[in-house]
């Protein structure tokens, strides 16, 4: 926590000058952590909160590890989502959905960073840390609720619907390599993100050998009216709902005295 | 200047909300009509999720309709005893209206089922009235509206009648009440007033006179979108108070120069405006359902909200 005070006030000074600082900042902190295998990063910030004006966030990751090293930076959701997909089909000119199945076991959010070529990693190292170009590991983990001979049509869907979404990427050459040991890789996370605990595990790879992982916990939360109103809207519709309708009276009355007259309708 | 709404679940732009409700309450003033029906669509199109836009659409109605309400309340234009009839079936078609989005959601099909009804309760409005104001600019629309259609002598035929007093009318209860029915179920699945319906109706079938038919149908409006979103909000959570207030504000704004725009424009060329507005929505709504989805595996908008 520290070190993340420290940078907010750096925030405003160089680049530059932030890069030394996190040098300076590594070698204190993480020096004593990065025996063999283990590999040093830090996620800014480490904690999102959810305000008024939340409109997504960057998410800088930094780490450090063996020089001439590739880096694989994946970033995955700790809570696995549970979510009814539709399936549409042709009936009459219109479509349709056909089909609603549950698909679980799957992140809600999945990006992997490197700092080369993915075919550059071989296939079972890939397997290992679970990424690769074609997503297959989150397939191969997917699964539908009820089982379905279309189940596989569904978890392709939902992968590409992800994409679509910008929640789930594969992104070569975007881990950026500083002076040889230091990496750095910014990730964003979108406003529709749902709130939870997300992890980034890095790997470092070597002469096709895996060298060292690590890994950061991020969580995202609402805080202050956000959390409170979803708090009451789930929890006590009644009131919510009494409550909503309230204010809007009012809000209505207020405004047509404002402007005398009130709205037309 | 981005605005995280808690129920939609994403941030939005907040003046492009404003910005809509501005566009919508112009149309209002304008028009005189409601606007809640291009608000949902308009809503859906930015990727607020359908159930929420209806819902939220539905508050924000309460509070455009409500100081309205009350100065025509206060000017005795709203006729009590009928508005509290069209209530009765408002309250119930609202009721089953909420029931059934509930369905729908659970079903997977509520986004279908809206577009839908959508696409047939625009196409309706616009080509009444892109027909009504082609006959007016070519001059052939005479006062043929003096003479009792069939359906107006079939309704004064029906039994249970009552003496509505305000109004100077006697007519059965039974039309009222199916009235308020059915824009009580159109309140709950597409978050709108039901103004457009209900106005002409009281004015044509019923012989209200004009300036009761629009204050009975303001109040039978705040009693129906309350109805509807208390219950929405406690059985598909879907209310986004953020997203009402600022619909809201929008449109109080653009109710103001719409009426003043209103003065100086013609009706004509107004009335082919609207029209072809709600016919390029219509449209857009039928196109995203006869389209080739770039996805066949979408979303089912499930009963959680984020």
């Amino acid at each position: 926590m520290k070190e993340i005070a420290l940078y907010h006030k750096l925030r405003k000074v160089s680049f530059k000058s932030k890069i030394y600082f996190l040098l300076i900042m590594f070698n204190f902190s993480f020096l004593s952590a990065s025996h063999a295998g283990e590999l040093a990063v830090s996620s800014i910030p480490e904690q999102i909160y959810i305000t008024l004006k939340y409109a997504g966030e960057k998410i800088t990751l930094f780490g450090e590890s063996e020089e001439g090293a590739h880096i694989i930076v994946k970033m995955t959701s700790m809570e696995d989502e549970k979510l009814k997909l539709s399936k549409k089909g042709k009936r009459g000119i219109f479509w349709i959905n056909v089909k609603s199945l549950e698909i679980v076991n799957v992140p809600s959010i999945y990006l992997v960073h490197t700092s080369g070529k993915m075919s550059d990693i071989p296939k079972d190292i890939q397997r290992r840390i679970g990424a690769d170009k074609d997503y297959s590991t989150v397939k191969s983990m997917a699964r539908t609720n009820p089982e379905d001979p279309e189940t596989k049509i569904f978890i392709d869907g939902y992968v590409k619907l992800k994409e679509e979404q910008g929640l789930y990427a594969i992104r070569e050459d975007s881990v950026k390599i500083i002076k040889g040991r230091l990496f750095k890789s910014e990730f964003f996370m979108p406003s529709h993100v749902p709130v939870g605990s997300y992890r980034v595990d890095s790997y470092a790879v070597k002469e096709n050998t895996l060298i060292a992982s690590g890994s950061a916990e991020i969580k995202l939360g609402k805080v202050g009216i956000e959390s409170w109103v979803t708090d009451l809207a789930m929890e006590n519709g009644l009131f919510y709902g009494i409550m909503s309708v309230m204010i809007a009276l009012l809000a209505g009355i207020g405004v047509g005295f404002i402007f005398k007259g009130g709205p037309s309708h | 200047m981005e605005v995280y709404l808690p129920i939609a679940g994403m941030s939005v732009n907040v003046f492009l909300i404003l910005g809509m409700g501005v566009l919508v309450g112009f149309l209002s003033g304008l028009f005189g009509v409601g606007g809640g029906f291009l608000l949902t669509p308009l809503l859906i199109m930015i990727g607020i999720p359908p159930a929420v836009a209806a819902a939220s659409d539905s508050n924000q109605i309460v509070a455009s309709s409500s100081s309205g309400a009350y100065s025509h309340k206060r000017m005795g234009n709203v006729d009590m005893r009928m508005g509290i009839v069209i209530l009765i079936g408002g309250i119930a078609g609202s009721t089953i209206g909420v029931q059934v989005v509930k369905v729908l959601r659970q079903m997977g099909n509520f986004d279908f089922v809206l577009k839908a009804v959508y696409v047939v309760v625009l196409g309706g409005i616009s080509s009444y009235m892109l027909i009504e104001s082609l006959k007016a600019a070519k001059g052939t629309v005479g006062k043929e509206k003096k003479g009792e259609s069939c359906f107006r002598r079939l309704i004064l035929k029906l039994p249970l009648k009552m003496e509505f007093r305000d109004s100077g009318i006697k007519i059965s209860v039974i039309f009222p009440l199916i009235m308020g029915l059915i824009v009580g179920f159109l309140a709950a699945l597409m978050g709108v007033g039901g103004g457009f319906i209900m106005v002409p109706a009281m004015i044509y079938i019923l012989g209200m006179p004009t300036i009761k038919a629009i204050g009975t149908d303001l109040f039978q409006i705040i009693f129906t979108s309350i109805s509807a979103t208390v219950q929405q909000a406690i059985f598909n959570h879907t209310v986004d108070i953020g997203l009402a207030l600022l619909l809201l504000f929008g449109s109080t704004i653009g109710a103001q120069f719409g009426v003043r725009a209103g003065r100086r424009l013609k009706g004509k060329q107004l009335r082919i405006l609207l029209a072809a507005i709600v016919l390029i929505v219509m449209m857009e709504m039928l196109y995203e359902l006869i389209a080739m989805p770039s996805n066949l595996i979408g979303l089912t908008t499930g009963e959680s909200g984020h």
